[in-house]
């Protein structure tokens, strides 16, 4: 029986659920602490200013001292590990069964950024805080915040699910007119992803350090020319 | 008890002839703030060095040798001596281009030509296989002859071509033996010593197998064991007594965490715990950190493991960072020759600063000369504790890298500087731009593969820009070059590193027979001048 008093009463209590669900609060942006463990699928596109636009898709496994990112189509990934101070990053070329593994010196004599914080949510924080907070709320049940602003010559826009600590999307729009963009598809909770990282722990791994030595080694010699396998964006640098 | 009456003598004649003044040739690194100032006092520091050398030729040390002592900078070329002894000099606050490091004192000097049986620039196994085994020998081969192809899995094919190494003739003798690396002990410089392996890549069992696969070995062939099994099991003599460096999980089972990284394990598949063998010798003691390591008695102790990390140990620079702590290359020398001093028979030792070979291949030119350096005070260390009557030692290079040193930077200019053009300006290239005084023909720090490059970012001091290729070079004027994370520019850009280069590279000798150091040798002569400084 569905009289029109009732019908309004439902409408009304669906209305007051749906307002209380938008007031509810948005939990701060708190890069600080260490994020929830979690696997996602993310998509990165690049449009030239000239309208050419590549895109790659790739994974991500995130628990408390271990990172892991494969790009399927280019038979690629990067895996970081964190044992106390030190950090070891491996970068993965499954076709290869092979990896070149990164100590946390040879990552600072190569300025690559190894900061944890940044690897594990895909957001620099020190971005993050030049940023200027545009909106918050919840979306699809989750809370979000979204940050905008420019960095030199630099537009960004950046959205995280704060539950998460994840981007659901990243836009970085150069002076030189190029798009880049970062979207979340899909997460999982950690156990719960339809997918596993390949295994590699029966790679062929080879110190960074070593690379110089191995001169005639086929493999070296593509990644010496930069053919080693595609690259995985997806961080705000 | 200790003597050292050449370099005495030496340098009582320098300071007659200067009237007081410090010799250039011959005086430490204390008195390298003695730089001349006057077109006279150049010329009489030029005629004490030949008069010293005068002195040295009539006082030729012709003694057989009870000790050796080898040293190898692994990729130290004669640019990086110059280089790290600027560099040393400018951090102590003293006249760098005056400055020498410890070696550079020594008696005799000559060059070694470092090409290999099949390379034009070589890689170290062949190079370091001429130094100890007096062969010159293909890429890739440690301790086995040329006429073995890389990658022979047979041992009995690997022991048909081997070739026995000053490690192995003087445990025959009844002396005492040791190797101690910056890099890992089954590293093809240190392992040349007491293994014998077509293929410098087979540190642990695991390797091999992997590369074997499903290849069945010939009739009347087993496999050859790897470098960390031979090291455990070298058995010449009464087998050698230090083997310090890194490369612990080439001695573990992969069953088994790494005790400093407990998130990495062994990579041995064979079972064998290597490190627990060693312990269980007699008076043997297995260590790896530095307190383990400074515990260790050395009169009571008779072979001592030290495997300080996964890889090879830190380079210098980040040393103090360590999670466990680890020694000094100079703490290791130290500590190999208080425990082969036990012997009266006498010892051999090599000591290589692997990691300067790293960091140039990184084009980090700070890490290069630092470790350098390091090495450098190793040497001191050993010529403190032994005597130049009985001890020959041998400072030199495996073969040399790219690092060049150009322009014309002002006398003092910082040598990891921006080359300067006096009165405080600094030169610029064609395009206008400022440019370093060190810098790489090839190398990761120049035009990427992709065609962008990498610039180095003074305010993070880490995060890697990407710069568009654009035709032109970055403009380095407010970049400090001196920051240890800098990456010199290459002309040349690889993705991975930069390369070996192939022009000769320094021998310095001190000790008995030091005097059969002399012109250019081929590198392999260094083997035949310690055998006949050891008679054997």
């Amino acid at each position: 029986m569905h009289s029109p008093m009732r019908n309004a009463a439902m409408s009304l209590l669906l209305l007051v659920l749906v307002g209380c669900g938008d007031q509810r609060p948005v939990p701060p942006l708190e890069l600080a602490q260490s994020p929830p463990p979690v696997v996602a699928e993310f998509r990165t596109t690049v449009e030239s200013a000239q309208g050419g636009k590549t895109l790659s898709q790739w994974r991500f496994w995130r628990s408390h001292d271990r990172i892991e990112r494969e790009n399927p189509a280019a038979q690629t990934g990067d895996l970081w590990v964190r044992d106390d101070r030190t950090l070891f990053h491996t970068r993965l070329y499954h076709a290869d069964r092979r990896g070149i593994e990164y100590r946390s010196e040879d990552l600072q004599i190569l300025n690559a950024s190894p900061d944890w914080t940044a690897l594990s949510t895909l957001l620099d924080p020190r971005l993050i805080g030049a940023l200027r907070e545009r909106e918050h709320g919840w979306r699809d049940g989750y809370p979000y915040r979204r940050y905008t602003g420019e960095v030199g010559d630099v537009a960004w826009d950046i959205t995280v699910r704060t539950d998460s600590m994840l981007p659901t999307r990243i836009e970085r729009r150069g002076a030189d007119r190029q798009v880049e963009t970062v979207e979340l598809l899909r997460s999982f909770e950690f156990g719960e992803s339809p997918w596993q990282p390949t295994a590699s722990a029966d790679y062929a791994i080879l110190d960074y350090a070593d690379l110089g030595d191995h001169e005639r080694d086929p493999f070296v010699m593509r990644v010496q020319a930069g053919e080693g396998g595609g690259h995985l964006h997806g961080h705000a640098h | 008890m200790k003597s050292h009456s050449r370099i005495s003598l030496v340098v009582a004649a320098s300071l007659t002839v200067l009237g007081g003044a410090s010799a250039p040739a011959l005086a430490d690194n204390a008195s390298a703030a003695s730089v001349p100032t006057s077109g006279a006092e150049w010329f009489r520091a030029g005629r004490s060095a030949v008069e010293a050398n005068k002195l040295v030729n009539r006082e030729l040390n012709t003694r057989r040798a009870k000790n050796v002592i080898l040293f190898v900078g692994d990729g130290m070329g004669v640019s990086t001596v110059t280089a790290a002894r600027i560099l040393d000099g400018q951090q102590r606050g003293v006249d760098g281009e005056w400055n020498r490091l410890s070696f550079e004192n020594f008696s005799d000097l000559a060059l070694s030509v470092t090409a290999s049986a099949n390379q034009q620039t070589s890689d170290s196994a062949p190079t370091a296989t001429a130094m100890v085994a007096g062969i010159k020998t293909n890429d890739g081969a440690i301790s086995v002859d040329q006429s073995i192809t890389r990658g022979e899995f047979c041992a009995e094919v690997t022991r048909a071509k081997k070739v026995k190494t000053i490690m192995e003739r003087a445990e025959a003798r009844g002396m005492s033996t040791g190797v101690v690396s910056t890099a890992r002990i089954t590293h093809a410089t240190p392992a040349v010593n007491y293994a014998h392996i077509s293929n410098r890549d087979w540190e642990a069992d695991s390797s091999i197998d992997r590369d074997l696969g499903a290849t069945v070995l010939p009739s009347g062939c087993t496999k050859v064991k790897d470098i960390a099994a031979q090291l455990v099991d070298f058995s010449v003599g009464n087998g050698l007594e230090v083997a310090l460096g890194g490369g612990r999980p080439y001695f573990e089972p992969n069953t088994k965490a790494d005790p400093e990284y407990p998130t990495r394990m062994g990579r041995r598949t064979d079972g064998r715990d290597l490190t627990a063998e060693w312990a269980a010798k007699p008076r043997a003691a297995y260590v790896w950190n530095k307190a383990q390591f400074d515990a260790v008695d050395p009169r009571r102790t008779k072979r001592l493991l030290g495997l300080f990390e996964p890889s090879h140990v830190k380079y210098e620079a980040d040393r103090a960072n360590d999670t466990a702590g680890e020694p000094s290359v100079a703490d290791m020398t130290r500590k190999a020759i208080e425990m082969l001093q036990n012997n009266p028979k006498g010892f051999y030792l090599m000591v290589e600063g692997g990691r300067i070979d790293h960091a140039h291949h990184a084009g980090n030119a700070y890490r290069a000369l630092t470790d350098t350096i390091a090495l450098a005070e190793a040497v001191k260390v050993a010529r403190e504790m032994t005597d130049d009557k009985d001890t020959l030692i041998i400072v030199t290079a495996d073969h040399s890298h790219t690092m060049s040193i150009a322009g014309y930077p002002s006398r003092g200019n910082p040598i990891l500087g921006k080359t300067d053009a006096g009165l405080d300006l600094l030169a610029k290239d064609s395009l206008g731009l400022p440019y370093t005084t060190l810098g790489y023909l090839n190398g990761p720090a120049g035009w990427t593969g992709n065609g962008s490059r990498r610039e180095f970012d003074p305010v993070t001091e880490f995060v890697t820009a990407e710069i568009p290729f654009s035709g032109e070079r970055p403009d380095l004027t407010d970049v400090d070059t001196t920051n240890p994370n800098y990456l010199q520019e290459s002309a040349i850009p690889t993705a991975g590193a930069e390369t070996h280069a192939g022009e000769e590279v320094a021998i310095y000798a001190n000790g008995p027979r030091s005097y059969l150091v002399r012109g250019t040798l081929e590198q392999n002569a260094i083997y035949h001048v310690m055998a006949n400084a050891l008679g054997l």
